[in-house]
């Protein structure tokens, strides 16, 4: 097995000279994380766009917009009321709310007062808009119709009226009761924080370290090509050294690149955009080892079935882009239909991809990750396999 | 001639290559195929249903009362909300916890054991409540203190989902306490009024909360009047399909890749010697020169036509008019030609050139918003302007969207600014190297 160090350790030495293989490690993949992590951390993308006019400026419309603004759901953008049937038709708003004028007026005489809700129907973005101002609105209504009921049905029963003064009364009395309520909510997540929120970044960077270690083979790959075509193989081969050493090396210095850019990556995530990897460092290190044992055996199976560089290089870009897009590199696979989530996880990508959000978000642990590393070394089995089936050394 | 005849050897020798016809051709249609059918829903706001386990352990006040726990149970399991949520039901806070943990399911709403008896006691005066619970462990349903805390734990990276059931679980928790509030208000007007038999004043308090309910669906001053966009004939906008969008950023980025095939093939050319061998011909060099350009910007074009077609015919894209269309392929073509040789003008071999083209193209596709669109988010949108990828995905942007002339001519005039100065710049080295 000494021949195969020798292979890794000379490929490790020219990957080392090449000042090519620094943009792929590490510039390009931190290009990709900062780029994908602040259009994932912009509001746009964790809310839903509520196209407001407000036709009637008086203290109530004012009150229902300051509640519709502290909804953690909505991003709400006002706007002239002719505007707002063209945004929601254009898809620029998941819904729109027409407040017309009169309507704090008519709040405060306690009569009818509609507010007009322009949606498509059948989106389940603008019937999640919905629940956000039918919220809003029973929070409003809330604490004028409880002051009536009480009024009307204290009157009832002392057998006397409402009038102004019963009906201060109860104001007040609702009052006191709404400002200390017998039920609360709180939202919190596994952190038992009640305020995170996942950032851009830990989609971004988890993504770009599946993304871009693909692209890091890119090197090791087209080299075993070229001395193929060379007869450097053949030679070796020639020279007593045997295929299983060749392919060991090839393999072993694909593995430890990977695993130093992944490692690049990773401490550039935690420290400089706050990515929570050292949760489990034992689950982080399978879960490392695993990518990078599936990235060298897929490039290894690269470089042993095609015989130019250029196809080389074209498969390796296609994979790398196809694996990273469907295996939620790119986008979460949470925002995706369940149809194409299910489809994804026939990709080791996607596997690779829930075990970096569940170290990362979930507090996941060692045990947590044995699935889904389960299905990756499944394809390395598979793909390695396969190479050193297919391997000729010209 | 001479120069046609070496493009026509060039364009053959690329399109005979599969790899390089799956790399230019099958994977934009692939990508935009894959990720038009994961957003293709033709609704911009699309929104999965929610994952919601509800543990409903509110035992209610008695025989015959109606537990709270259970009208919001019944609320989250409602058909009206069968296209938002998808809900299951848990034994214990525990089990829907993992269900989350494990990413089984998005959001647990956990209901206290003492939600019901939180309600009842506050009603008949107990007065305010202090205190609400704590942010961690088991959800608290503290019958002393009149408080009951429900809990909405959520997956950390979700934030779309767990508002949407905060704000469903928060539109039943406001009737809740209103009813509650209306009760304990009409008891101690009850008490004003001289009413001080406890039998008396507990129905009243039931009769009110009863009332507000009847009320709550009925009498509330507020009310949504639901509608559909009323939009003039004419004014509406186009909205072309998911996969044509995505295709536009799919195309131009691989059309780098296209482009780089023919005009690394200078260099192979050179290391194989048949460059030299060719510039020992009567053949002027810069007609040799022309005919590899015209490879390379030949190459470029057939793959945005049939890529255009394409899209067309397999995912129904509307590219829009015929004549700004035709120019954005001609301007595309020429833009990714000009890319690809000065990324290889640069190399000195074929294997170099093959990794600083891919390491650019991808860099240029990232500026230029041909992976994430031309959504507009802040500095990002200034930045996409400095390459000529980023013009034209705005240029193809708006024709999707049914722009014409006008609003291709900045995206077109810009990208051949850019091209014009990449061609010089290739221009310069390639001459260099061979004179």
């Amino acid at each position: 097995m000494r021949n195969a160090w020798y292979i890794a350790t000379k490929e490790l030495l020219e990957n080392r000279r090449d000042g090519l293989a620094a943009l792929f490690t590490i510039v390009l993949p931190v290009i990709f994380t900062v780029f994908l992590g602040i259009i994932m951390s912009s509001d746009e993308n964790n809310t839903l766009p509520l196209s407001l006019a407000d036709e009637d400026k008086g203290p109530v419309a004012e009150q229902l917009i300051q509640i519709l603004e502290e909804s953690p759901l909505l991003n709400v953008d006002i706007k002239p009321a002719a505007e707002v049937d063209g945004a929601v038709k254009d898809q620029d708003a998941a819904a729109g709310l027409i407040i017309p004028a009169g309507f704090s007026a008519a709040v405060e005489a306690e009569g009818p007062a509609p507010l007009t809700f322009v949606w498509v129907e059948t989106s389940s973005g603008a019937q999640s808009v919905w629940q956000a101002v039918d919220a809003a609105v029973a929070e409003l209504n809330v604490a004028r119709l409880a002051a009536q009921t009480a009024a009307a049905q204290a009157a009832g029963a002392g057998g006397g009226s409402v009038d102004d003064a019963l009906l201060a009364s109860a104001a007040s009395l609702v009052d006191a009761q709404l400002a200390s309520p017998a039920v609360t909510v709180t939202v919190l997540d596994t952190t038992g924080s009640t305020t995170s929120r996942a950032s851009g970044f830990d989609q971004s960077s988890t993504g770009a370290l599946v993304n871009w270690v693909l692209f890091g083979l890119l090197g090791v790959a087209a080299t075993m090509v070229w001395e193929r075509r060379r007869g450097l193989l053949r030679r070796l081969n020639t020279i007593g050294v045997k295929a299983a050493e060749i392919i060991g090396g090839k393999m072993l210095a694909m593995v430890i690149i990977t695993f130093i850019q992944q490692l690049l990556l990773v401490l550039l995530g935690q420290l400089a955009f706050g990515v929570n990897y050292f949760g489990s460092p034992l689950a982080l290190l399978l879960t490392m080892v695993s990518l990078s044992l599936l990235a060298a055996a897929f490039g290894l199976l690269i470089s042993v079935l095609f015989r130019t560089e250029q196809a080389v290089i074209a498969t390796t870009v296609i994979s790398a882009q196809l694996l990273a897009a469907l295996g939620g590199a790119w986008f979460p696979l949470e925002i995706t239909s369940a149809g194409f989530s299910r489809f994804a996880h026939f990709l080791p990508s996607a596997w690779v991809m829930d075990a970096l959000h569940g170290i990362t978000l979930r507090d996941w642990g060692v045990t947590d990750v044995l699935y889904p590393m389960g299905i990756v070394w499944i394809w390395v089995v598979v793909l390695f396999g396969v190479a050193v089936w297919r391997y000729r050394p010209d | 001639m001479r120069a046609l005849t070496i493009a026509w050897k060039d364009i053959r020798h690329t399109y005979r290559s599969i790899a390089g016809v799956v790399m230019m051709l099958a994977a934009p249609l692939l990508l935009a195929l894959a990720l038009g059918s994961a957003f293709g829903s033709g609704d911009n706001f699309s929104v999965a249903a929610v994952k919601t386990v509800v543990v409903n352990q509110d035992e209610g006040a008695g025989a015959g009362s109606a537990a709270a726990g259970a009208t919001l149970t019944a609320t989250l399991l409602s058909p009206d909300m069968s296209g938002l949520l998808q809900v299951t039901q848990a034994a214990t806070p525990e089990q829907a916890k993992a269900l989350v943990d494990d990413g089984e399911a998005d959001v647990a709403v956990l209901i206290p054991p003492g939600l019901t008896a939180a309600l009842m006691s506050g009603a008949f005066g107990a007065g305010g409540n202090e205190g609400a619970s704590g942010t961690s462990g088991t959800p608290r349903g503290d019958t002393a203190s009149g408080v009951a805390d429900i809990q909405i734990y959520k997956d950390p990276s979700l934030s779309i989902a767990p508002a949407i059931v905060t704000a469903v679980v928060q539109s039943v928790t406001d009737s809740l306490n209103g009813a509650r509030a209306a009760a304990a208000a009409a008891v101690q007007l009850g008490l004003s009024g001289g009413i001080a038999d406890p039998a008396a004043l507990t129905d009243l308090a039931t009769a009110t909360a009863e009332s507000f309910a009847r009320a709550a669906q009925t009498k509330a001053a507020i009310s949504l009047d639901e509608r559909s966009p009323q939009v003039t004939e004419g004014t509406e906008r186009k909205r072309p399909n998911v996969a044509s969008q995505v295709l536009v950023g799919m195309m131009l980025f691989f059309m780098l890749f296209g482009a780089s095939t023919p005009a690394r093939s200078i260099l192979d050319e050179h290391r194989e010697g048949t460059l030299p061998r060719l510039f020992t011909t009567p053949t002027p060099r810069s007609v040799i020169l022309a005919g590899k350009y015209m490879a390379v910007f030949l190459v470029v074009l057939i793959q945005a036509v049939v890529l255009v077609l394409a899209g067309r015919f397999l995912l129904g894209a509307d590219w829009g008019e015929p004549g700004p269309v035709a120019v954005l392929i001609v301007v595309s073509s020429l833009v990714a030609a000009s890319l690809g040789l000065v990324t290889v003008s640069f190399a000195k071999t074929p294997a170099q050139a093959g990794a600083v083209s891919s390491a650019i193209f991808v860099f240029i596709g990232l500026i230029s918003g041909n992976f994430t669109g031309t959504a507009d988010v802040g500095a990002l949108s200034t930045i996409r302007r400095i390459s000529p990828m980023g013009w034209l995905m705005e240029g193809w942007t708006d024709t999707l969207f049914g722009g014409s002339w006008g609003a291709i001519a900045l995206p077109v005039l810009a990208a051949l600014g850019f091209t014009v100065v990449l061609f010089a710049i290739a221009t310069f080295f390639f001459r260099r190297r061979y004179a």
